[in-house]
């Protein structure tokens, strides 16, 4: 008996703890992405500047699809360009950080034919060479997901969708 | 940086070889890991505060036997017994002959999914929860008592097995086990062989050394499943192998103060089993791959092929060198930190007992750490992936079968959300740490006369175990590596090879 009032005691103190640590909903996304801080340095995601260098298209230039939503923050959309040349990822983000409800548009240029998958959401876009082709969805699931050439069997990195 | 990025680049596809799916789960955030912790360290105070007035007193272990009702008559029944260990030995053979014969497409072929989701962790956790079942269905004991009935001194043994052997064979299994799953090749052929290989030495282990003292020493997953179902709350008690003739419900975990680690190599097997998860989590992630492209690269590289243009690739091979060598190492490294530990709290209590002694003593109140340590890093893995084995049941070769109706059910792995899972995980290391803290304890009060010295000892193991749980946790909230660490200044920028 008095061991479970112990444990009582302890799960009390750990909910009140919890109440009192657990960050607000505005600040947690913010500080999830910064335990990420090594990657995301290699990887800038900021959708006002060019996602790559080089060829890759300003994401600034990039149209919202015709489903925009007006709201400020949820009709932004995050712009990744990503280009593979000989067999591997030569420009861009191999870990592409977003919140969840995010809307994101991957645009992917290859020098092969080949098919993007993007694990978890199981989307696939096929490549063609040279040719600048993009895939726009919303990132309604949260986790870590691989992003994969299939027919180069390359394993291209990974989007992670924090909470929001 | 540029070496490592390319370097990096180039091992890509080889990282992936994992034997099971990559996990999807992201990294535990900052304020949670801290709260983990803190956590920790607080329960820890709690259940000391509980046992600075408890009294040593003998086991005061309240059980009930379950032997006579119903339901364990039924389950223990001869037939029901033979028709599981014939289920056992039948999924053993198709695991073999679906990876020989069917699709190398992993997640296609029954054998990857059954053998490292259903059997490697599902198995596992069924095992904490219902004991140890694994020693009445173990498929290569089943083939062994069946020939023994056409030659009963078949597997009696032709030398005794030698005392200072231990578990050593065990671990050293243990330690290929972990290998295959982390870089070995995650094809269904290369799994086949492995098994086949695996049944022909415990078949051969069991002729030399008779099949009881293999397959409690030798045999890898009897050790593993029967460490891992002491903590369960049911205990079968056998007259004889295979025969549950005594079933009784008891406390959970308390049956990990029922036995005592007799060897140091069980020792080194329950250090293992933190430290190879540990190391698992922690070998794909920045700062660990980080170590050697940083700071090892620099120095190989003065040395090791130098002015050949191709020096990254033969380098990228030592990448792999030092993490299988720290694999097969890390239970050494735990092994020096657990004895210093110990040896602390042989000073503090002034215990004429030896480090050696007191080492075994409290060996296996570290299962329940290593054992959340294992569900948090793999349990997503037995969530998302584990359902398919309904489908894959339907078309084990990949062949586009359909024998129970149940292909495509499934086949969309469910997941659930990153904050769940955080939750989750960071709830069941503090869980682990509470129980094992308790059973450290329930030890410390076997082995000291009062009760003012067995909290003494305790000290040095309670810093211990907080500091396992804070590595623990650490390893959750650490960012992880890609398949590839590109860094935008090792692009060329003036190639533009489409323009």
């Amino acid at each position: 008996m008095k061991l479970l009032a112990y444990l009582v005691t302890l799960i009390a103190a750990l909910g009140v703890l919890f109440v009192l640590f657990k960050p607000s909903p505005s600040t947690a996304p913010t500080t999830a992405l910064n335990t990420a801080s090594a990657v995301s340095a290699a990887s800038p995601v900021s959708p006002d500047a060019p996602a790559g260098p080089g060829e890759a298209k300003p994401a600034a230039a990039v149209e919202t699809p015709a489903t925009a939503q007006p709201e400020a923050q949820a009709s932004a959309v995050k712009t990744f360009a990503l280009i593979v040349r000989g067999g591997r990822l030569a420009s861009g983000p191999s870990v592409i950080q977003v919140r969840e409800g995010d809307r994101v548009r991957v645009e992917l240029t290859t020098d092969t034919s080949d098919e993007l998958h993007v694990h978890g959401y199981d989307l696939r876009l096929k490549t063609r060479p040279g040719e600048l082709v993009s895939l726009n969805f919303v990132a309604k699931r949260t986790g870590r997901f691989g992003l994969e050439l299939h027919r180069a069997e390359l394993d291209l990195g990974a989007l992670e969708v924090y909470p929001r | 940086m540029f070496p490592a990025a390319a370097a990096l680049a180039l091992l890509a596809p080889v990282a992936a070889a994992h034997a099971m799916q990559v996990p999807y789960t992201l990294p535990v955030p900052l304020w949670l890991y801290a709260y983990g912790a803190t956590g920790a360290l607080l329960a820890s105070f709690v259940v000391v505060g509980y046992f600075v007035k408890a009294t040593p007193v003998g086991s005061h272990e309240r059980v009930v036997d379950l032997s006579r009702t119903s339901l364990v008559r039924a389950l223990a029944s001869p037939m029901v017994i033979a028709l599981s260990r014939i289920l056992s030995v039948v999924l053993l053979a198709l695991v073999i002959v679906t990876g020989l014969f069917g699709t190398r497409y992993p997640t296609g072929n029954f054998s990857i999914t059954f053998f490292w989701i259903i059997l490697a962790l599902g198995f596992t956790y069924a095992v904490a929860l219902v004991g140890d079942v694994y020693r009445i269905v173990n498929p290569w004991l089943a083939i062994c008592e069946w020939f023994e009935r056409a030659r009963p001194s078949l597997f009696r043994g032709r030398i005794s097995y030698p005392a200072s052997l231990g578990y050593y064979p065990a671990l050293v299994l243990y330690m290929g086990w972990i290998w295959l799953e982390l870089f070995g090749l995650a094809v269904p052929r290369t799994l086949s062989l492995v098994l086949i290989a695996y049944s022909v030495l415990n078949f051969a282990a069991a002729w030399l050394f008779g099949k009881d003292a293999w397959f409690r020493h030798g045999e890898l997953l009897g050790v593993f499943f029967r460490l891992f179902g002491m903590q369960a709350p049911i205990e079968y008690r056998c007259g004889g192998t295979g025969d549950a003739s005594r079933v009784r419900l008891r406390a959970p975990f308390v049956g990990l103060g029922s036995e005592r680690a007799e060897h140091w190599s069980l020792l080194l097997f329950v250090l293992f089993m933190l430290s190879s998860t540990a190391f698992d989590g922690i070998h794909d992630t920045v700062p660990w791959v980080d170590i050697f492209w940083t700071h090892l690269y620099p120095l190989l590289a003065t040395v090791i092929a130098v002015g050949d243009p191709s020096q990254y690739l033969v380098l990228v091979h030592y990448f792999y060198y030092w993490q299988w060598a720290m694999l097969i190492l890390s239970p050494f490294i735990y092994l020096v930190i657990y004895l210093a530990f110990i040896a602390l709290a042989k000073v503090s209590t002034r215990t004429s007992l030896g480090v050696r002694a007191l080492a075994l003593q409290f060996t296996l109140s570290l299962v329940p750490i290593a054992f959340v340590y294992n569900v948090t890093h793999y349990f997503t893995l037995l969530i998302s992936q584990g359902p398919a084995i309904v489908s894959l049941a339907s078309d084990p070769f990949g062949f586009g079968w359909d024998l129970f109706g149940t292909k495509g059910w499934f086949s969309q792995p469910y997941m659930l959300e990153a904050d769940t899972v955080w939750h989750l995980q960071v709830g069941f290391i503090l869980l682990g740490h509470i129980v094992s803290v308790y059973l450290a304890h329930v030890e410390a009060l076997k082995v000291f006369t009062s009760s003012r010295q067995a909290a003494l000892s305790q000290i040095p193991l309670l810093l211990l175990m907080v500091m396992l749980t804070t590595i623990g946790l650490w390893i959750l909230s650490l960012p992880i590596a890609a398949g590839q660490v590109l860094l935008p200044q090792a692009v060329n920028l003036t190639l533009r090879p489409w323009s």
